[in-house]
């Protein structure tokens, strides 16, 4: 917080009354309703409605396919944000070195962030579909590969369609990261230590570190729940479940299944997850990482 | 950042402004779950409406697919802000009908006692009305779209390989080897739950739930695992699938259909309503019944059950807009509507006074694919009910689509698959009993 | 190693990832240039065909919906709208609340930070049925102004303008302050200025968005009128045609125009939060 700070209540709060306005009527409302949802039991309608304590809760975590949706989950928040992280940063790094061309690679690296997911998935499709499919046929020729069939291809095909668009992302992030790290203490480095990996690996990388934890907040809220849209244009949980995000199986319990019951529990849990993580993330970049 | 204030108020007020106002003739508001050519369709059917009598207007609105309709449109009833008819597909039809009770729907047969001028329920078709009617009979939806699970035949690659049209699925075993050979798939399905499970069913006159398939009593488990046919059936599946006889395309309904359009497959189990969309594109085929094991039904055919959806009456209108639904619902199944509609999109005639219609001006010599439709949704002799009536059956689907790959590639046995597909399907049943 | 190698290095592999974001949808371009039977039975091309102007003419004037009123441009236009919304509005309040949060004394400021931020743990899809009721209660159903509020809680704008604001030297706010600026004063004459290009940056971050917003208008919106972009991929485009091609490329321009053309804002503006 600033040390010089003003001191009118009045000013505060109206400055922050819109936003509070805003999440409470369409945030909050909604959340206590979802919660209100997550410990009752009542048809689609919202007749028959009772309290049922945590029955919801423990119908959904008994459910195996639950757990299966929660395993995936995590691999792939882990493998979308590796992936998508490292190549971004890998450009970036390049980017940032190059002089001629800068912009134009910018340019060209940067506009696959404005592509809806949705879209994405329907481009994705058409590599992967099994008549005609570029990729597929790559794939299958290379190890047989078949989606339809195999987990393990069902990932792969996932995991390309949703790391592809967030290569993007991160490339833009680093690359501001990179920009703002200041000439003179790179150019001092370079006395000291000849060579440029080494260099990188211990000047220019921990610099980054703010840029990068604030990254994995991003990468990991995408494929946690922007990914639904990739999900349902791509596998739609293909072969048997196993590529069904937790998100994906609220969205197909709660909204296309009309069970209020378990999608209000599986949101619930969803939010403990991913509170869990930030909060941890939080004290992670408040405390560790300075900024100037 | 005035600008933007100022962009914001505008905004707000112009979007109360623009609420909608009623209108001088009445507004009836129809959603549905089609898209495409099967829109177009019913959009041509509302401007007939519109333009045949000027008490009323009909609105038809898609929300996409059934499943989005559903959901869309059970959030509207719960905001009270819900139309007058809605399309609800035959996985819904239990949803709908435990419904009644709570005021939701307003039953097809009380509105036509009401309002009725021409209604005669013996005219519709029995298995079509049935379906969509409660276990005593009364019919709760209005029957629209029929359709029914069909097999779609290449004649060009059947006469390549030298063979014909499989009745049975021994049949089709004899035959297959030699579509293979002649370089084409054999066989395609698009839609395992509905196609291999529920007509499964249906098809070999065999109950697929207890409680007499939901009719008599709330079920409370599906008996996949209870019923040897239904597993000897999926294990030739696999079989077939290990041979290339029968190839999987995962679940998506397009994937599966895709090979047969392309001239690929020889046979391809689909809807009805998929005869829309080829006609025209692929050059030389047939729709036929869809094949049975002889060795179950002991050369006995049955029916299968109705797919499709129906079109759903909502409660909490007025007196004058329930008697312009009506109007409407005679309308739409008018036989000459229901030929239009029939002709342009598969789906099968519900009246008989359609079907005579039908005969009368040769429609079905003129156009043999529509004849497989019809004929199949009124074979007799069944024992089981045409129907079943079982909660959360959306999610159930699901549930068979997560086992069935897996039994296909040979991860668990078919008979460990059945198992916990009831076992799914008896979590999600219990759990729609609950909120009855 | 020699700096010409390190160069080309740094080329090669720059040209590559430029080749991973551009092939794909270079084949999808050149794939919705062709006849509707010749992709169909012959996949995605690599050459440009001959039905450029059929298809895009095609595609673009199209009336589709019941009141045949509906196209393609319509669609573009009203998810230009919401999209445009959703950035201006949430632009505009999350600057407001970030001031609030950075430059006052107050017991409450953490309270409201953690309240604003939990937002991000809970999208919309997760609350959509209840959300629906909410929009309906306030007669916003069918209505530009119910597309846009309920997804313009954004706590990631909020979020980098606290970074921004905190980030800002002390010594402004005492020189303002002995100049004799009020907290008023403060904000439209110093803050604001200062933040163009963050607040282009949110604009830009908020209004892909809002543009990509797939569930939300289609339970809310029961009149064709308010149809978006990516509801037309699957209402009007869902079947696999090659209009469904050149719907997916005509649906890329808005938002790619926005960020190719304002990069250098965009770049900069999230630059300055760190």
């Amino acid at each position: 917080m600033k040390r010089v700070q003003f001191s009118s209540y009045f000013t505060q709060y109206f400055f922050i009354a819109p936003q509070l306005a805003i999440i409470l009527i369409f945030l909050y409302l909604p959340i206590v309703q979802t919660f209100r949802d997550a410990f009752t039991i009542q048809d689609a309608f919202g007749f028959g409605r009772y309290f049922s304590g945590l029955d919801n809760f423990t119908f959904v975590l008994s459910d195996p396919n639950y757990i299966t949706a929660l395993k995936f989950t995590l691999i792939f928040i882990v493998v979308i944000t590796f992936f998508s992280c490292s190549i971004g940063l890998l450009l970036a790094v390049q980017a940032n070195n190059v002089i001629h061309g800068k912009s134009a690679y910018k340019t060209l690296l940067i506009w696959p962030y404005a592509i809806a997911p949705a879209v994405v998935g329907v481009t994705a499709n058409y590599f992967f579909s099994e008549r005609l499919g570029i990729l597929y046929n790559f794939f299958n020729g290379l190890w047989g590969f078949d989606w339809y069939d195999n987990v393990y291809d069902a990932y792969i095909y996932v995991f390309i369609a949703a790391s592809w668009k967030q290569i993007s992302a991160n490339f833009i992030f680093f690359l501001a990261g990179l920009q703002n790290i200041q000439k003179s203490i790179i150019e001092a480095s370079i006395i000291d230590c000849k060579s440029s990996f080494r260099r990188f690996w211990t000047i220019t990388f921990p610099l980054l570190m703010p840029t990068t934890f604030f990254l994995i907040i991003i990468n990991i809220t995408y494929s946690f729940f922007d990914t639904l849209g990739i999900i349902d244009t791509t596998t739609i949980g293909a072969p048997s479940g196993e590529t069904k995000t937790l998100v994906y199986k609220a969205y197909i319990d709660g909204f296309k299944g009309l069970d209020l019951g378990s999608a209000g529990a599986q949101s619930i849990i969803m939010m403990l997850i991913v509170l869990v993580i930030t909060v941890f993330q939080f004290r992670f970049i408040e405390g560790k990482i300075h900024y100037n | 950042m005035k600008n933007l204030f100022k962009f914001f108020i505008a905004l707000v007020t112009a979007s109360f402004l623009s609420l909608p106002t009623i209108a001088k003739p009445i507004e009836l508001h129809y959603w549905h779950g089609h898209t495409g050519k099967l829109e177009a369709i019913i959009n041509e059917i509302a401007d007939r409406w519109n333009a045949s009598q000027d008490e009323s207007v009909l609105i038809p609105t898609s929300k996409g697919s059934y499943e989005d309709i559903l959901a869309a449109f059970i959030a509207a009833y719960r905001a009270g802000e819900h139309p007058h008819m809605v399309q609800v597909y035959d996985a819904g039809a239990a949803i709908m009908v435990a419904q009644v009770k709570n005021g939701v729907v307003y039953p097809f047969e009380d509105m036509a006692a009401e309002y009725g001028v021409d209604f005669n329920k013996d005219d519709y078709i029995p298995g079509i009305r049935n379906f969509y009617a409660d276990s005593d009979g009364k019919m709760i939806g209005i029957p629209f779209n029929s359709s029914t699970c069909l097999m779609y035949a290449n004649m060009d690659i059947l006469e390549a390989a030298g063979v014909e049209v499989p009745k049975t699925y021994e049949e089709f075993e004899q035959i297959a080897p030699k579509i293979l050979e002649a370089g084409y798939t054999p066989l395609l399905q698009s839609h395992s739950p509905w196609i291999w499970t529920e007509n499964f069913f249906s098809r070999h006159n065999l109950l697929m739930t207890d409680g007499n398939n939901g009719y008599d009593d709330v079920p409370t488990t599906t008996l996949f695992a209870d019923t040897p046919e239904f597993i000897t059936h999926w294990t030739k599946v696999k079989e077939w699938k290990d041979k290339g006889w029968y190839d999987y395309k995962g679940r998506a309904w397009g994937d599966n259909q895709a090979p047969f359009i392309a001239g690929e497959a020889a046979f391809w189990l689909g809807s009805a309503a998929s005869f829309s969309g080829m006609k025209g594109v692929v050059p030389n085929f047939t729709v036929n019944h869809i094949p049975y094991w002889d060795s179950i039904t002991g050369g006995k055919e049955y029916p299968t059950f109705i797919g499709g959806a129906a079109n759903w009456i909502l409660s909490g209108k007025s007196d004058e807009e329930y008697a312009a639904l009506m109007k409407l619902a005679e309308f739409m199944t008018s036989p000459e509507q229901q030929l239009f509609y029939h002709n342009m999109s598969g789906y099968a005639a519900v009246t008989y006074s359609a079907t005579d219609l039908a005969n009368e001006i040769g429609f079905y010599e003129a156009s043999p694919y529509h004849k497989a439709v019809g004929e199949q949704l009124s074979l007799t002799g069944s024992t089981i009910p045409g129907g079943y009536r079982a909660g959360n059956w959306p999610q159930i689907r699901e549930v068979l689509y997560e086992n069935y790959p897996k039994m296909l590639n040979g991860e668990i046995s078919i008979e460990e698959g059945m198992k916990r597909m009831d076992e799914g399907a008896s979590k999600l049943l219990a759990q729609f009993a609950k909120t009855l | 190693m020699s700096r010409i190698f390190r160069i080309t290095v740094s080329h090669s592999i720059l040209i590559c990832g430029v080749l991973l974001m551009i092939v794909p949808l270079w084949l999808v371009f050149a794939s919705s240039t062709h006849s509707n039977s010749f992709i169909y039975n012959e996949g995605m091309q690599w050459k440009i065909g001959g039905e450029f102007f059929d298809n895009y003419d095609r595609v673009l004037n199209r009336k589709g919906g019941f009141t045949k009123e509906i196209t393609a441009s319509g669609i573009f236009y009203n998810s230009f709208i919401m999209a445009f919304g959703i950035a201006s509005l949430s632009v505009f309040v999350s600057m407001m609340a970030a001031y609030s949060l950075v430059y006052f004394k107050t017991r409450f400021s953490t309270l409201f930070f953690w309240l604003i931020f939990v937002t991000l743990l809970v999208p919309l899809e997760l609350r959509i049925l209840p959300s629906y009721q909410i929009v309906s209660d306030l007669n916003l159903l069918n209505s530009y102004a119910g597309l846009i509020l309920p997804l313009s809680a954004s706590a990631i704008a909020t979020f980098f303008f606290r970074q921004y604001y905190r980030s800002i030297p002390e010594e402004l706010l005492e020189a303002a302050k002995l100049d004799g600026a009020n907290s008023w004063k403060f904000f439209i004459d110093f803050l604001v200025p200062l933040s163009k290009t963050m607040i282009a940056a949110m604009f830009i971050f908020m209004f892909v968005y809002g543009y990509n917003q797939y569930l939300w208008p289609l339970i809310m919106t029961t009149s064709e009128k308010y149809w978006t972009v990516v509801m037309g991929l699957k209402m009007i485009y869902g079947g696999n045609s090659v209009d469904r091609y050149t719907y997916v490329i005509l649906s890329l321009i808005p938002p790619v125009i926005i960020i190719v053309f304002l990069q250098r804002l965009f770049i900069q503006g999230l630059f300055q939060s760190k």
